[in-house]
């Protein structure tokens, strides 16, 4: 029961603070619109000079697709050779196409030209992504004309991809930025409370009224819990208006995940509460706890790319799974059967880490 | 009731409290009176369980209370140092939220309410946020939240620290009467004034007691004669040619126009002092301290 007194407490406590109330509110509409746009592995405008020293007709129209192309920004297309080194320095374009003749071992001109693809690495994801572009549209050109030509490919694979046809990467990243945003709210408030009540000495007056750790706990976790989840529901909204996000599966299951993944994140709040002595510390430590959880949960780069020595990490990061759960969910679709060994795990992460900070909380109250 | 045995408690080689003993009696002011860093604040915290102690045991009515600090407060108010309650909440809100979790029952919770604000003059500001309080007034509502429960024992820590002077003059009102009661009230106070108003004042320095007592044993048993010196000439020069004579130096200071003198076992500097006016006068608790502090080397 003390413990809805604290709540409510907290709760006066924010709603008192009006510019705090439009930071929680008006911020995760934005972000998530932001990150949603911003956040994407797809790649478009690619600057590129096409360079065709070949005659051959199949050059030519190669050259041409790639032109019309939204993928695509041609900024030359030229038969005359330069210097492409120095093109990609200037970062005129990030990758240089060149056409040339290809003959055979009699010094036959074939049908199809050689075709060179140079590409500026620095940014060597968008590289990956534009080499593989051009492959496509060259590969798609000559299957085209082959079966024209009534030729049939002895093997040929098709792929059908599920639960994310056009691959579109704002589907894959929409319901991760969701989780995003349940974290920022849920750890950086909640540790910075807990902070600002040892700085203030609250803390001793509420421990001297005879309040447990838990009790502190729960009573000043509630409140920011509720109001992640308040704003897990805009950012839901959000993501599936502006976005045309689909949530295929139960809305339920997407809040029982948010729910037991927000205890686990509270309770690592607590234990960066127990171990600052001041609100410039708690958000420093959140701040670098959230990143660190943020480039090992798979949202930006699969958690399989992740070094073997840094896997420990990863399975510790609750953020991994709940992105995991809200995809299952969001995408394809997923009833609790396929996820609920994570959400053990996120139980598991709660009950380890609530008992150590509290543990901790309890050394530290009586230092 | 409250009795502390040799409570010790350091912080890497610094002992913030060096082996304390002290009987604090029912019905009681104790004031604990040092400059700060003296261990004060630590000691407190120490008798409330929220500094662990090293060493030592305390005694609620003859029992040791070992690891239970739940014994003392469960009957204790404590008002730590700075001010502690919440900035955002009214007045009111501040005392509901204390009254909900100290569990103040219902029927008698406005009631209590009202004769605390009124008896702290909070009354008229109840809808005030505590943030826009002035110094004096946060320190009377904090008063007067711990008082919800209606504690044996008050422990204040520095209470006016950082409070005009009526402030000060109306909250010792307030301790006084609250004695009267028959609340046992512990206060730190570096403030000699406020310490006058103790049944029982303690000295602490580098968290050793240096000398403890009522204001009229310590009077009567101040072991130097004070003398106060009109000096001839000016007071600057005659503290000069004073303090040249190692022998005296730590027993001279300067009050006003006048030269307070602490005369211990040797005789005779007084004769040495082209003086106006030499008058052997009665100590006040301030020449009480300073001599203590002065000769009595705590660690």
């Amino acid at each position: 029961m003390r413990i809805f007194y604290l709540l409510k407490k907290e709760l006066i406590e924010i709603f008192r603070q009006k510019e705090m109330l439009v930071i929680m509110f008006i911020a995760p509409i934005l972000q998530t619109i932001i990150l949603g746009y911003v956040v994407t592995t797809d790649v478009h405008n690619i600057p590129v000079e096409v360079i065709n020293l070949s005659k051959n007709k199949a050059a030519y129209r190669i050259a041409n697709r790639i032109n019309r192309s939204d993928l695509f920004d041609v900024k030359k297309i030229t038969n005359q050779p330069g210097d492409h080194l120095k093109t990609l320095k200037q970062g005129k374009a990030k990758s240089i196409i060149i056409l040339r003749d290809s003959y055979d071992k009699k010094r036959k001109p074939l049908a199809y030209p050689e075709i060179q693809i140079l590409m500026d690495g620095i940014d060597s994801n968008t590289s990956v992504i534009a080499a593989g572009y051009f492959n496509g549209v060259a590969r798609q050109y000559i299957l085209e004309d082959m079966r024209k030509k009534g030729f049939e490919l002895p093997l040929e694979s098709q792929t059908l991809i599920r639960f994310n046809p056009n691959l579109k990467s704002i589907n894959y990243m929409g319901p991760g930025i969701v989780a995003l945003l349940l974290t920022i709210i849920s750890m950086f408030l909640t540790s910075i409370t807990l902070v600002r009540e040892k700085e203030q000495q609250t803390m001793d007056t509420l421990l001297i009224s005879r309040l447990t750790p838990m009790e502190i706990y729960l009573g000043k976790s509630l409140p920011m819990a509720l109001l992640g989840l308040i704003e897990m529901g805009i950012g839901i909204l959000v993501v599936i208006l502006v976005f045309g996000i689909p949530l295929r599966g139960s809305l339920l299951y997407l809040f029982l995940a948010a729910v037991i993944f927000l205890f686990a994140i509270l309770s690592y709040a607590l234990l960066i509460s127990t171990l600052c002595s001041s609100q410039q510390q708690a958000l420093f430590f959140s701040w670098f706890s959230m990143v660190t959880f943020l480039l090992l949960a798979g949202l930006f780069t699969p958690v399989e790319n992740i070094p073997k020595g840094l896997h420990w990490v990863a399975d510790i990061n609750p953020l991994r799974y709940l992105i995991k759960i809200i995809r299952e969910i969001f995408l394809k679709g997923n009833g609790i059967e396929y996820f609920y060994k994570d959400l053990l795990i996120l139980g598991a992460i709660t009950v380890t880490v609530l008992s150590l900070s509290l543990l901790n909380f309890k050394r530290l109250i009586s230092k | 009731m409250l009795k502390l045995e040799s409570l010790c408690k350091s912080y890497g080689s610094i002992k913030a409290v060096d082996n304390i003993s002290l009987s604090v009696a029912p019905e009681s002011l104790t004031i604990l009176a040092g400059a700060d860093g003296a261990g004060k604040s630590t000691l407190l915290k120490m008798i409330l369980g929220l500094v662990k102690k090293d060493r030592g045991e305390i005694y609620l009515d003859q029992e040791p209370i070992g690891s239970d600090f739940s014994k003392i407060t469960s009957i204790t108010g404590y008002m730590p140092e700075q001010f502690s309650l919440y900035t955002d909440l009214s007045v009111e809100e501040n005392m509901n939220f204390f009254s909900d979790i100290q569990q103040v029952p219902r029927r008698r919770r406005e009631d209590l309410k009202q004769r605390l604000l009124e008896k702290t003059g909070m009354l008229p500001f109840k809808k005030r946020r505590a943030g826009a309080l002035s110094g004096g007034m946060k320190q009377k509502l904090a008063l007067s939240t711990i008082l919800l429960s209606s504690p044996d024992i008050i422990i204040l820590d520095e209470p006016t620290t950082g409070v005009d002077p009526l402030s000060r003059i109306e909250f010792f009102n307030i301790i006084e009467d609250l004695k009267h009661e028959g609340k046992t009230i512990i206060v730190s106070t570096p403030y000699l004034d406020e310490a006058e108003k103790g049944d029982d004042i303690v000295f602490i320095k580098n968290g050793k007691i240096i000398k403890q007592g009522s204001i009229q044993s310590l009077k009567e048993n101040f072991p130097a004669r004070l003398f106060r010196i009109l000096p001839e000439g000016n007071i600057f020069e005659a503290i000069e040619s004073i303090r040249a004579d190692d022998e005296i130096t730590d027993n001279v200071y300067m009050r006003g126009r006048y030269i307070k003198y602490m005369q211990g076992g040797t005789a005779g500097f007084i004769d040495r002092i082209p003086a106006k006016e030499v008058k052997k006068v009665s100590p006040t608790l301030e020449d009480i301290y300073l001599y203590y502090e002065r000769n009595i080397h705590a660690g």
